[in-house]
C-alpha cells in the first residue's frame, strides 16, 4: 500500500519536472522563432525609398517644359507633339523634332540617372517613328538590365494630349531597385 | 529508516526545484542581455533613419520655397525655380557681412548644403550654392538630389537641373 503511495508520488513529481521543462523549451523556441522573424524584417531605408518614388514623377514632370538644344523657342512638349502627329513641322539644326527630342530626352536621362549608376526605364507610347528600318516606338531607354519584370519602385507617367486628335502620349519612367 | 529516506526524497526533489529556479534565471538573464543589444542597436538604426528624414526634409522644403519659386500669373509653378530669384536669394545668405538671413535658414537647413545645378542644355551649365554650413568634423553625410526647372525670365527659358541636399551628421552611437 505504501509502495504504490511513493510509486504514484514519484511519478507525479516526473511528470511535473518534465512539464515545466516542456514549458521552458515552449518558451525559448517562441522567443527565437519571434526573434528570427523580427531580425528578417526589412529595414526602412527612407533615403533609398524617397529617391526612386520622388525622382521618377519629378523627372517626368520637369522635362516636358525644358527648351530644347538649338531651338530654345520650343519646349519637350511641343517637339513630341510634332513627332507624335507626323507633321515634322520643327527642326533643330539639322534635326527634325523626333531626333531631337529623342537626343534631349537622353542627355537628361543621362546626367539624371545613368551617371549615379541608377537602374531604369524611361518609353513613351504612341510616338510611331521612322528611321527607316520601319515604324517603331521612338522613346525606349533602359539602364542596368531594367525591363518591366524587374523589381521596381514607383513609376512616374506624363500624359500629353495631341488634341483635336484622339490619340495621347505616355512618357513612363520606371525605376527598379538594383 | 523511512523518515531518512523521507529527507533525500526531500532533498533531492529541493535540489531539482533549485535546479529549475537557476535555468530560469540564466535564461531571463539571457533573454534581458539579448533584449538589451537588440535596442541599442535599434536606437543606432533609429537615429540613421531620422538623419535621412531630416535630408528629406530640407530637400522637401527647398523647392517650395516662395523666395525661389517661378511664378506664372501669380501662380507658382510645381517643381520650378526662378534663376533670378535663386541668384539673389544665395546672395544674400552667402552674404559674410551680414549673417542675419543665414542665421534665419539656419533654422531650416541646420547643418548641409544646398547646390543648384542646371544641366540641360549643356551649354548654360551652371551651379549655385544656395547654403553652405558644412560640419567641419562631420563623420557622415547624406546626399539627396531632385530634379527641378529653372526658368531664366529675361530670356523666357526653362532648363533642366537638379537641387543637390547634402546633410551633415556626427554618427550616432
Amino acid at each position: 500500500m505504501k509502495n504504490t503511495k511513493t510509486n504514484t508520488r514519484k511519478v507525479r513529481g516526473q511528470i511535473e519536472t518534465f512539464g515545466l521543462a516542456f514549458i521552458v523549451i515552449l518558451i525559448s523556441i517562441g522567443f527565437f522563432i519571434f526573434v528570427s522573424f523580427k531580425s528578417q524584417e526589412p529595414k526602412p531605408t527612407p533615403q533609398k525609398d524617397f529617391t526612386t518614388d520622388k525622382v521618377a514623377s519629378d523627372f517626368i514632370l520637369a522635362i516636358s517644359d525644358v527648351n530644347v538644344e538649338n531651338c530654345t523657342e520650343y519646349d519637350v512638349e511641343d517637339l513630341i507633339i510634332d513627332c507624335a502627329t507626323r507633321n515634322n513641322r520643327i527642326t533643330c539644326g539639322t534635326d527634325n523634332s523626333c531626333v531631337a527630342v529623342n537626343k534631349s530626352i537622353y542627355s537628361m536621362l543621362n546626367s539624371t540617372f545613368i551617371k549615379q549608376n541608377i537602374a531604369f526605364r524611361f518609353y513613351s507610347e504612341n510616338i510611331i517613328y521612322n528611321d527607316g528600318a520601319g515604324d517603331k516606338e521612338l522613346l525606349n531607354f533602359t539602364n542596368r538590365n531594367c525591363t518591366d519584370k524587374s523589381a521596381q519602385g514607383k513609376s512616374g507617367t506624363r500624359i500629353i494630349s495631341l488634341y483635336p486628335l484622339q490619340n495621347n502620349v505616355y512618357l513612363t519612367l520606371n525605376i527598379c531597385y538594383k | 529508516m523511512s523518515k531518512i529516506k523521507q529527507s533525500k526524497k526531500g532533498q533531492i526533489q529541493l535540489g531539482e526545484s533549485i535546479a529549475v529556479v537557476v535555468i530560469v534565471i540564466i535564461l531571463i538573464f539571457l533573454g534581458i542581455i539579448f533584449w538589451n543589444k537588440n535596442n541599442t542597436s535599434n536606437i543606432v538604426e533609429l537615429g540613421s533613419q531620422s538623419q535621412e528624414l531630416s535630408v528629406i526634409d530640407i530637400a522637401n522644403i527647398v523647392p517650395e520655397l516662395s523666395e525661389i519659386k517661378c511664378t506664372e500669373l501669380s501662380v507658382n509653378r510645381v517643381k520650378c525655380i526662378d534663376y533670378y530669384k535663386l541668384k539673389a536669394l544665395s546672395a544674400a545668405i552667402n552674404d559674410t557681412k551680414n549673417a542675419t538671413t543665414f542665421e534665419y535658414y539656419h533654422d531650416y537647413f541646420k547643418n548641409s548644403k544646398i547646390i543648384i545645378t542646371q544641366v540641360y542644355p549643356s551649354n548654360t551649365a551652371f551651379n549655385i550654392t544656395l547654403y553652405d554650413a558644412k560640419l567641419r568634423n562631420h563623420t557622415k553625410s547624406l546626399l539627396i538630389s531632385l530634379p527641378v526647372n529653372i526658368k531664366n525670365e529675361v530670356n523666357k527659358t526653362v532648363s533642366y537641373g537638379f537641387i543637390v541636399v547634402e546633410g551633415y551628421y556626427m554618427s550616432p552611437g
